[in-house]
Formats: C-alpha cells, structure tokens, sequence
C-alpha cells in the first residue's frame, strides 16, 4: 500500500496561496439530479456551494442552501419533451449564469438522472463549461431503469458518451444494477429515492475522504489518475459492517456488488480507489487487511490508491468505498486536457475530443465491450459460441488501426 | 385494367418498404405504388418502440397508397427476425392402401405429422418445407406416389421464431387497419425474387444483408434445404466504424455509404477522407485503410458464419447457381468479392426479378424481400388468392414435391 500523506488537493489546483480555499459547486441537472442533490443538502450542513438547474421544478423544492437555476426551454419555456437537444440549446442560453456559478470553482460535481432531456443535454454542456472556466469536473450520472424503455436508454447512453468527452471523471450508477437489492413490488417513487440516497451516499462518502483531516488522504489528482486509465466511466460502490468480522465483510460484499457486474469490473479493473473510513478505533491491521483483499481481487497490474479517514462519530463502524476504473486501454495518451477552448459545444461547434484523450483501440476488455455495443443496448446481445457478436470484429480479432484519428 | 392488385409490406431496421403491385389476369405483376421510408423503433429486426414502429408503418402504406392512388386494405408481410432457426422433423405413417402404394393422403399424413413441430412455446413455426421421402428405409425420395411400402416417411425443414418477436411484427403492421393475409421469412422472400430457377437447380444460397439482420436459405437439389438468420447487419458495421475511429453514427454511415469496402483497396491505401462535423463530434480525416480493416473485419466475420451454416448441412460443395447477396448491405463495395472468395462461388449482388415497373433504387437489392413477398403472394393463385389449404400446397411447391418455385 502506497502510504503516502499527499499535499492537500487545494493547494495543487489554488493560485498557490495557502489561503485559496478550495471551491467546489455540486450542481444537480434535471428532476432527477436536483432530487438527488436536495436528499444531499439535507444530510449534509457543511456541504458545498449548491446548484439545482432544472427546466421545470420539482418537489420537493430544493432547501434553502440550494440556489436554483431554471432553464427557459423553447418558445412555451417549460420542459424539454425529453429532446436532449433542447436541454442543451436552453443550458447554452443560460450560459451567462452557469459561467458565474462555476466562476472561480476549482471543482465542479455534477448529478444527473440521464435518459430525459434536460440532463442529458445540459449537463454535457455544463461539463464543458466548467471546464472552460478551469474546474476540474466529475460527475455521478444514472441510467434509466430497464422499464423506462429503449428510447431513454438510447438518450442516456448518448448523454454518457459526450460526458464522458467533457468531464475528469465520470462516475455511472445503472439504475437497473441499484436496485438489483430492492424487493419486488416496491413502488416506483421509492425505487428511484433509493436511487438518490445510493448516489447521494456514495457523493458524501467520495467528498468526505477527499475533504475531510485524514489519515491518509486522497485528492483529485488520484481520480484523475484512475479516470484517465480507460476510456469507460467508472464504477462505484460502498459498503459498510460492523462487529469483529467487519474488514471481511465490506470487502466480501463489494467483490459480488451488483454495482460491479457481481465482481466482474473489480476483477477487471485497471485502477481501484479504496476508500476507507472508520472510527476512532479503526486499526491499522484492519487498513491493511482491506487493501491487501482489494489487491487481491484486482488484477494485478491495477493501480492503487488508498484512502483512510477517521470520524469520531462513526465508533465501532467501517466503512469500505471502491471507485473502479474499467480496464485498461491500451498506450494511452497523457491525461493531459484539449488545449482548446472548451465552450466549442456551447456554440454548438465541435467538442474538444482531445487527440487521443481517450484511445479505444485495443485488446478485449469489459467496459470498452460494453461502451462498443452500447447502440444495441435496447436488444439482448446476440452470442454466438458464447462469443457476443455486438463488440466490434476488429477489436476482437485485435486488429490494429494505424492511427486515432485525429481532430481536424 | 387490373383486376387484381397485391401489396407487401416489409418492416426494416433501417427502412420500411412497401410494394403495391397489379396483378394481371395473366398472373404477372406490374409495380403501381411503391414506398421506401426511414424506420425507427427496430433494433436488430426487433420491435423495441413499438407506438413508432407502428408509426412507421402507417407512413410506408400510406406513401405507398398515394403513389398507387388507391387505398389497400390487406398486405403481405415480410417477416424480418434475427434468429430465425430450422429444424428437420420427420413424419411417420404406415401405408393403408392395401396395394401398399403410396396415396396423396399418405404423403398428406406424413407431411402433418411432419409438422407437428416439437418446439417450446416460444418458438413459432415460420415455414414448413418439404424436403424428402424415405420408403421403407430406401430414403432420399423426391416423389413416392405409386411406390410401394410399408413404411412412409417424409422429412420437413421447420423454420421457427420467437412467438412474441413475429406476433408483435404481425400486430405492428395491423395496427395501421390492413389486415395481413399471410407472412413470409425475409430471406425466403429475398430468395424469391434474387434467385433464378437455374440457379435453385443448381444449388445457390442467399444472403440478405440487412441494417439489423442478416438471412441466409440454401437450396440444394432444387429445394430449400436450410435457412437461418442472426442479429447482425449494417448497423453493426456502421457501429465498429463509429466506435474504432470514434465517429458519431452519423458520421460512420456516411463513411460506409460513400467510401466503405469490404476489402482493403490498394489505392485507397494511404488515402484519407474528411467528415464533416455532427453535432459533438467534430470533424474528421478519416484513414480509408483503418475504415476498411473495420468494414471487413465484421463482413468477414459475418459470412464466415453464413458459409459455416451451409457447411453444417453439407451443402457447401453443392451451390454451384453460386451466392446471391440481397438487402442494403450486399450494394457494400468488394461484399460480393468476399463472399465468392470464402464461398469459392460465383457472387453477385441480387436484384427483384419478376416484377415490371420496378426503377431506381426499388429495382436494387434492398427491394428484393418485399418484391419476393410479392412473388410468394402471387405464386398462390393468378387473380383473388385462395385463403384455406395454400400455404402448404406452397411450401410443397418450394420442396421437392412440386416444380421448383421460379
Ligand atoms: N435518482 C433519481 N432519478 C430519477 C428521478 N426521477 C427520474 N429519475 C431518472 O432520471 C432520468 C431523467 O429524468 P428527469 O431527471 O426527470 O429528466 P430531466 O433531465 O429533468 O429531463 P426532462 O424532464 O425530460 O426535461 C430518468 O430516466 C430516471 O432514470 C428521481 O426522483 N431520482
Ligand atoms: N452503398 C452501401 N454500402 C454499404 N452499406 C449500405 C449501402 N447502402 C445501404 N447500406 C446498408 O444497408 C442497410 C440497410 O439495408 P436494408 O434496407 O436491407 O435493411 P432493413 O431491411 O432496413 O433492415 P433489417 O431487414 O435488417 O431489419 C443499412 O445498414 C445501410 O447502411
Ligand atoms: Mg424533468
Ligand atoms: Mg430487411
């Protein structure tokens, strides 16, 4: 295990003032991300700049330490009809605005329900934005549920692609995978706050190593790091158990998470971040036994980074946080950002794509199959010898392209 | 001047077509009205939105009824699936006559309990085919009437689908008020207007290369022996470029459609091409080498398994009519020169025969499954077709029993 105190994350990303705070908005886009965001605001007091941008309200009402953002759609203003183009076009239109949320932020999270229309196209748009501005930006981003029906799946698998073009990190949650543990026959209503409180825990938790005096401490760096080892989003879970058994039982609930394809992304992951939180009592055999089972389970070439908080008020708990990032792409690039002006998608031109920011050729692995097919996610893949013809023939056969092509 | 006219109705992937023809009292038909719109809501030949397939549907029949000028009520329809699967049952009977000949009512006998397909309920019978007899052991007869014997037994190729997949095809094209008279498999279809009698003599096969799709039937002598079909088409290799080369699927259609191949092309070797922008994603120069690698890694791959299929009925040695490639993705440049590489056949690209009126793109290959369904429609009878008892008197038609279809 890499012990290592790093610098704190303000202190790389500020002007070099000690003194520069460090600015962060969390910005909820669409009902459900500001659903999600308003369940955070009310856990969480000494939470961030707060940011709900919506195209129509929603209930509940955001609380008062959330500022509210409403996105004027078409010429009626209310809603999109679920056409992401015109999420997009009322974000672009708001421009002035958003730019002064983001204006000065040195991180900017993102929450999105993809599949509608005012997530799916605005948020990519703010993505980049907070770029222009300097930000580094994640995002936690859902897909719809199976029963929401192909049409959304198709909006958010396209949303996912331009988040991920224009986001450091981006962080997916399958609606579908979540509730994998909810019982048959729960109402929809609750299905989806279950949805919120996953995605809102796993923010808190993230936000809480990265933020709160640790013991060895984590800074975005290391999420850019892990983003930047494969081109597919990364996956995240976390699991919490107490009594003497409790370092065994996090991690063995994690290796078969639903969230990680029942251990198939862990297996296959080409960096893991581990985050570990405890009580005053959390031991170092404890820290050790942990990340020493995640290394286990990972294969043996994936990166490492290692997190320990400590919070008095968590006695006799532990808590064990995995962010996963797919397999990795081969001969990749520096992680370095498109030097071009990222408000291009604002203007509705090109997206900076970055010349081989994100290479996908390559040899087989899980999470590029999976993003490769993604135009044939609405049908059951269609396998032959148990091999699913959808991923693309060259990249099984492993035929290499002479060359990512670049921008023009 | 017509007496009669027909109309078909095939729901693509990528489009729908209709074919409204006029049918002579001579039995030949004559295009009147012919439609070939965008589709939505199919993934793979599958319904997955089905109020805008439904849609899609109304658009193709009533652009078809505009260019005919005359409102149809009944179609033809072609059945699209992707995974369309056979099996050989045979039928047993013991002779009854006391001669000990065969009669037409044992072959009937034998031909139902052919037909009593043992499939799971969600498995529905698309075609049964007759294929051969045996009579007391003595097998690979074509026609057993007047032989003598105890024992009579008759093979049928069953060809099967997904119940809930063909029901919710039949259901979409009802929807907009026609009622569909009978249906057909796609690649049948494709065969019956791609292929020529000499050919079927021969032995040939058809593929039919479709956005979500492909189809393949194989005859080998002078019936369908086998036929299948699998879930991957165009819009798999639209996919592949789109993914490779990182283009928006916009894009790597266009790319397909104006400089795509399915083998490499030396003179294309260090040529580039450039893609305009599409919304996100910018725009592009584009290796034609890498797009082609791409293009024939999945072509390749594809009729490799089409040739695998023929290769399991033995038939590979036994197509000497040679290969036919019907459906949108048979026009991909250097296909036909793949598929008569790997077949070790002739090749060439099919077109509707059988129809006059037929121009321009309705005359290609993407028209020759809803030109085909036409054919089927009116091989049943010249003038108003007979409803009860044809679909079997037509697939022993399409079998050894009868006169190859033409
Ligand atoms: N977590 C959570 N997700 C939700 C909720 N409601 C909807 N979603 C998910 O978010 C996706 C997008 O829905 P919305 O957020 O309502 O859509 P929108 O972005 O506001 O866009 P439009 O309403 O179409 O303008 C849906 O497909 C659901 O999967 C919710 O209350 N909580
Ligand atoms: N010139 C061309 N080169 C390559 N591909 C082509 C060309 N023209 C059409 N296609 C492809 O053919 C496909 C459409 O074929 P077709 O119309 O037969 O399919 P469909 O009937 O709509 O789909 P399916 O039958 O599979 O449900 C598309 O993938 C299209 O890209
Ligand atoms: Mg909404
Ligand atoms: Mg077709």
């Amino acid at each position: 295990m890499a012990a290592l105190v790093r610098p704190l994350a303000r202190r790389q990303r500020g002007t070099g003032d000690v003194s520069d705070a460090f600015q962060t908005v969390w910005i909820g886009v669409g009902n459900g991300g500001c659903r999600t965001l308003t369940a955070l605001a009310e856990t969480l007091p000494d939470a961030p700049a707060m940011l709900a941008v919506h195209a129509r309200p929603s209930s509940p009402p955001p609380p008062p330490n959330v500022r509210e953002l409403r996105l004027f759609c078409g010429p009626g203003g209310v809603g999109t009809g679920g056409d992401p183009e015109v999420g997009r076009r009322a974000a672009i239109a708001a421009v002035d605005d958003l730019r002064a949320a983001l204006a000065g932020r040195h991180m900017a999270v993102l929450l999105a329900g993809l599949g509608g229309g005012t997530a799916s196209g605005a948020a990519p748009a703010i993505a980049a934005l907070a770029r222009e501005q300097g930000a580094f930006v994640l995002a936690f981003a859902t897909l719809p549920f199976f029963f929401e029906g192909a049409r959304r799946r198709q909006v958010a698998a396209a949303a996912l692609a331009d988040l991920l073009r224009h986001c450091d990190a981006t962080v997916v949650f399958p609606n579908e995978r979540i509730c994998e543990w909810i019982p048959d026959g729960t109402p929809v209503e609750r299905a989806f706050l279950t949805v919120d409180h996953m995605v809102g825990a796993s923010l808190r938790t993230l936000w809480k190593l990265f933020s709160s005096p640790s013991l060895i401490h984590l800074d975005f760096a290391d999420l850019r790091d892990l983003a930047a080892g494969s081109s597919a989003p990364l996956a995240m879970a976390s699991a919490e158990a107490s009594g003497v058994d409790r370092d065994r039982a996090v991690v063995a609930e994690l290796a078969t998470s639903p969230l990680f394809d029942h251990g198939a992304l862990l297996r296959s992951a080409s960096g893991v971040l581990v985050g570990i939180a405890g009580g005053p009592d959390l031991t170092l055999a404890e820290v050790q036994r942990v990340s020493a089972a995640v290394r286990d389970l990972a294969p043996s070439g994936a990166r490492l980074h290692v997190g320990v908080t400590t919070d008095p008020m968590a006695e006799g708990r532990l808590g064990l946080t995995l962010l996963l990032a797919g397999p990795a792409t081969p001969a990749p690039e520096t992680a370095e950002r498109p030097a071009q002006s990222v408000a291009a998608p604002i203007r509705s031109e090109p997206a900076p794509t970055g010349p081989g920011r994100r290479p996908v050729q390559g040899t087989l692995n899980l999470d590029a199959e999976n993003r490769s097919k993604r135009r044939f996610s609405g049908v059951a893949p269609t396998i032959v010898d148990g091999e699913d013809l959808d991923v693309p023939a060259f990249v099984r056969r492993g035929i290499r392209l002479s060359q990512p092509p670049a921008a023009e | 001047m017509a007496d009669f006219h027909i109309a078909a109705l095939d729901i693509g992937t990528a489009r729908a077509r209709a074919v409204i023809a006029d049918q002579l009292d001579d039995g030949s038909l004559i295009a009147r009205g012919i439609a070939d719109v965008a589709s939505d809501g199919l993934e793979k030949s599958l319904i997955v939105d089905f109020p805008v397939a439904c849609d899609v549907v109304r658009n193709a029949i009533a652009a078809a009824e505009d260019d005919a000028q005359l409102k149809i009520s009944d179609v033809y329809l072609v059945l699209s699936h992707p995974d369309v699967r056979p099996a050989v049952q045979t039928g047993t009977v013991h002779i009854t006559n006391p001669s000990g000949e065969v009669t037409e009512a044992d072959i009937d006998a034998a031909a139902e309990a052919a037909r009593q397909a043992r499939l799971p309920p969600d498995r529905t019978v698309i075609h049964s085919i007759a294929q051969d007899f045996s009579v007391d052991g003595h097998e690979g007869i074509l026609d057993p009437r007047g032989m003598s014997g105890n024992v009579l037994r008759h093979r049928m190729l069953i060809l099967h689908g997904d119940t809930t997949a063909l029901d919710n095809r039949v259901r979409c094209a009802a929807s907009a008020q026609v009622n569909v008279l009978d249906s057909a498999f796609g690649g049948l279809c494709a065969a019956l207007a791609a292929l020529s009698p000499a050919q079927k003599a021969a032995g040939a096969v058809v593929i039919d290369l479709g956005a979500g799709s492909t189809s393949f039937v194989v005859y080998a002598n002078r019936s369908l022996v086998h036929a299948g079909s699998l879930g991957i088409g165009g819009n798999h290799l639209t996919n592949d470029l789109a993914w490779g080369l990182r283009l928006s699927f916009r894009q790597a259609e266009q790319l397909k459609l104006e400089y795509g191949s399915a083998l490499p092309r030396a003179r294309d070797e260090h040529r580039s091409v450039s893609l305009e922008a599409d919304g996100a994603f910018p725009a592009r120069m584009v290796r034609l080498s890498d797009a082609h690698a791409i293009l024939h890694a999945r072509m390749d791959e594809l009729l490799r398994w089409v040739r695998s299929q023929v290769d399991a009925v033995g038939a590979l040695h036994r197509i000497g009519g040679g290969l036919v490639l019907t459906g949108g993705g048979a026009r991909l440049d250097s296909a036909d020169k793949l598929a008569g590489r790997l077949f070790n056949a002739p090749c060439v690209v099919g077109r509707p025969a059988g129809i006059a009126g037929l121009s321009g793109e309705a005359a290609g290959p993407a028209f020759a499954s809803v030109c085909g369904m036409l054919r089927y429609a009116a091989m049943q009878q010249p003038g108003p077709p007979r409803r009860r008892g044809w679909r079997r008197w037509f697939d022993r038609l399409l079998g050894a029993n009868g006169e190859p279809v033409t």
